[in-house]
């Protein structure tokens, strides 16, 4: 019996082991908050490339969509280079959709220098604003754990949905999982477009972790 | 009381192969690398041709940095005149640190079998995540 008991407490400590090492370390900070799919999306005001400020709620009565953003980050670098952020906010903002970048990376972090972003914007041809939230507190109040990582707004000013791009993990969109390649904010803004709720509103985001500051 | 203790002794035994392996692995010049992760050859296996072999690759990522386990690793092999693989390769997290690519391939003739392609791999600090995908070659006794 006694041989048992050691037994089960040994595997037990190796169970334990194990899953500490499967978790591997956190990619994303435990202190964000959870998403906000279903709430209100919470109101801000930023700055963009050129110093302007731009406010989401004068954006009212439009479907929004928002992009945790960091030009550094190589997972973001390959979805605008070759995966399923190549020309989508472009694609889309022609259909009346608002497409905000935003990059809440802190001061002398990576990704967070402004002519960075000037140039990624340049090199993938970006015509939205590129918003700066070097305080974290949007990103935060939304929960942005990833780069990239999008939220769609709809026309209410509800958040419809919250995660990653797409299921390609590689942000190239050649891995996909079950070999589909899946663009999440294309599916949620073609169910808003069709007036149903959107059917995967909750998808874990994948890259590189947000750059908050301390 | 001595029973248990041999007991104990396996388990932990068991339990500190994979990281012997990792010792055992690096102690050469890795295959692949740089200042963040190396790649170099797993143990091996006997190969004989004509049957299902495996080839191991261990992936350790240095300094700050750990393997980033979303990423969904692949091993794309060159064309000819390398082996043919057999199947896609798979990749297992050993640790935090550590992950082991297995690749299956089947010989046809006795000799060397040279396997050759393209290791899609991603490691992360905390402060940045790296994406690499380093070439790799290696050459396998066949029996």
């Amino acid at each position: 019996m006694r041989i048992l008991t050691t037994l089960v407490t040994i595997v037990g400590l190796a169970i334990a082991g194990s899953a500490s090492y499967a978790d591997g370390k956190p990619e994303a900070r435990a202190d964000v908050q959870a998403p906000v799919v279903g709430k209100a999306a919470p109101d801000f005001t930023l700055k963009d490339l050129a110093g302007k400020d731009v406010k989401l709620a004068s954006f009212k009565g439009k479907v929004v969509v928002l992009e945790w953003f960091n030009p550094g980050c190589p997972f973001v670098k390959r979805a605008h280079s070759v995966g399923s952020l190549v020309d989508t906010a472009r694609r889309t903002t022609k259909n009346g959709v608002v497409w905000l970048a935003i990059n809440s990376g802190a001061p002398g972090k990576q990704g967070n220098d402004l002519a960075m972003n000037t140039e990624a914007a340049k090199a993938w041809s970006l015509t939205h604003p590129i918003l700066r939230d070097e305080a974290g507190a949007v990103g935060k109040a939304y929960g942005a754990t990833n780069t990239p990582n999008m939220f769609v707004i709809n026309k209410a000013g509800t958040v419809v949905y919250a995660g990653a791009i797409d299921n390609s993990p590689d942000g190239e969109g050649k891995s996909p999982e079950g070999d589909k390649l899946v663009n999440y904010v294309d599916a949620a803004l073609e169910d808003l477009a069709a007036g149903r709720a959107v059917r995967a509103a909750v998808t874990r985001p994948y890259g590189c972790s947000v750059k908050y500051g301390s | 009381m001595a029973r248990e203790l041999l007991l104990i002794a396996v388990v932990v035994a068991c339990g500190r192969d994979r990281p012997a392996e990792h010792e055992a692995a690096t102690q050469g010049p890795p295959l692949a690398g740089k200042a963040f992760y190396r790649v170099d050859a797993g143990p091996r296996t006997p190969c004989a041709s004509g049957v299902a072999c495996e080839a191991r690759f261990v992936l350790t990522a240095l300094g700050d940095y750990h393997v980033n386990k979303d990423y969904p690793f692949k091993f794309v092999g060159d064309p000819a005149p390398a082996v043919p693989l057999d199947g896609a390769a798979t990749f297992a997290l050993d640790d935090a640190r550590h992950g082991t690519l297995t690749i299956k391939f089947r010989p046809h003739a006795p000799g060397t079998a040279k396997l050759a392609g393209t290791f899609k791999l991603s490691v992360c600090s905390d402060e940045t995540c790296e994406i690499e995908t380093p070439k790799l070659e290696l050459a396998v006794p066949v029996s």
